[in-house]
């Protein structure tokens, strides 16, 4: 997890966003250079391509800048505005029309076993990050959004269903079966009654 | 055997840190007896793991002056539209207030005709004075149409040649003003 989503918003960007809606392009850029990072990661982990990523990243923050006067103050800004490029995304994937999770196709091996360092230690390598999000793009667009809110934000239950626009027992519900998905996904369920219990002592 | 709804909360809670001395001890004792849920506890855990540690992406180079640039662009265009939708707005108004007068001119005769059966008369013989006149000019405009056609046969094809020609010229000189003001 690599960021927080903070529950109130910065007064300084709340001055930006007042400043914004007044017209003032200035405070706006300012917000574009604040969030541009985060934007576009919720983007590329959600769209799984660079190019359509940036695109959507794009289009988020006109969105918001048009309905910049629909912001409630008393959200965080950060929330409100990753909610805008979820949504967008996910309208992008559900055109896209894929079959989730139906091809068997075998996918790139991930080497985090359980003999390996401690993640803390461990600089992960660009091909594992590849990696991961393919298995990622497997999954259907509301799990790939609940994981990516859950681990690159860190964003509560209550949050991410604010954020989805849906319930936090929902949210519950597509995380535990979006991390089922990904765990069979990247470590085929062996054959019944195989012990497997050594992976469990470091757990 | 797949886990039920309570290992299943289990486990998740697990996963978040989230669980109690109690809770853990029950989770622990369950898996002990169930190879399978242990297994998917394992990977469950693997994922949340490789999650926890996938990096964030960075933005391409220059994204956020990409962004500003589309704002703007964007802002030109609806500051563009601005002036044309006002032009439409009070061009509408212009032709109500215009045709103010002559609405009430049709009530007023309307009214009368409604109390008096000769007004009533009066108006439908004005009425089809009106149509009749409106008919002669069509049937003049046609028959000099004609005679158009008879003396230059290529005139309706120099027309249509004409009318995109000049759409065209006119959308030209439309941008150019856009691109001016």
């Amino acid at each position: 997890m690599t960021d927080q989503s903070g529950a109130s918003t910065d007064p300084v960007i709340l001055e930006w966003v007042n400043a914004a809606v007044e017209g003032d392009q200035d405070a706006f850029s300012e917000l574009v250079y604040t969030y541009q990072e985060s934007v576009y990661n919720l983007c590329y982990r959600l769209l799984g391509e660079r190019t359509e990523a940036e695109d959507a990243a794009q289009e988020a923050f006109l969105r918001a800048y048009l309905n910049l006067n629909r912001y409630d103050p008393s959200r965080s800004f950060k929330t409100w505005l990753l909610s805008i490029a979820s949504n967008h995304c996910i309208d992008r994937l559900r055109r896209r029309r894929i079959h989730w999770l139906s091809i068997d196709e075998p996918l790139p091996s991930l080497s985090l076993r359980e003999d390996d360092p401690e993640p803390e230690d461990v600089a992960i390598s660009r091909e594992q990050s590849k990696a991961m999000q393919k298995l990622l793009n497997e999954l259907p667009p509301d799990y790939r959004a609940a994981v990516v809110l859950r681990y690159w934000y860190d964003y509560s239950y209550i949050e991410i269903a604010d954020i989805l626009d849906t319930t936090e027992s929902a949210i519950k519900s597509r995380l535990f079966r979006a991390r089922q998905l990904l765990g069979d996904k990247l470590n085929p369920k062996p054959a019944s009654g195989a012990r497997t219990a050594p992976l469990l002592e470091n757990a | 055997m797949m886990a039920n709804q309570r290992q299943r909360l289990l486990m998740q809670d697990a996963l978040d840190d989230n669980l109690t001395p109690e809770a853990q001890r029950e989770l622990f004792q369950h898996l002990d007896t169930s190879a399978a849920e242990t297994a998917q506890f394992a990977r469950l855990k693997q994922v949340d793991r490789l999650l926890k540690t996938a990096p964030m992406e960075t933005a391409p180079e220059g994204l956020a002056l990409r962004i500003l640039a589309r704002l703007s662009e964007g802002l030109q265009s609806q500051k563009l539209m601005r002036p044309s939708s006002l032009a439409l707005a009070v061009g509408l108004a212009l032709v109500a207030l215009g045709l103010l007068p002559l609405l009430g001119i049709v009530g007023a005769l309307i009214i009368n005709a409604v109390g008096s059966a000769s007004a009533l008369k009066v108006l439908v013989e004005q009425i089809v004075t009106i149509l009749a006149f409106l008919a002669q000019t069509v049937d003049s405009l046609i028959e000099s149409a004609q005679a158009v056609l008879r003396s230059y046969p290529e005139a309706p094809i120099a027309m249509f040649t004409l009318i995109p020609a000049a759409l065209l010229l006119l959308w030209r000189a439309g941008r150019e003003e856009m691109t001016r003001s």
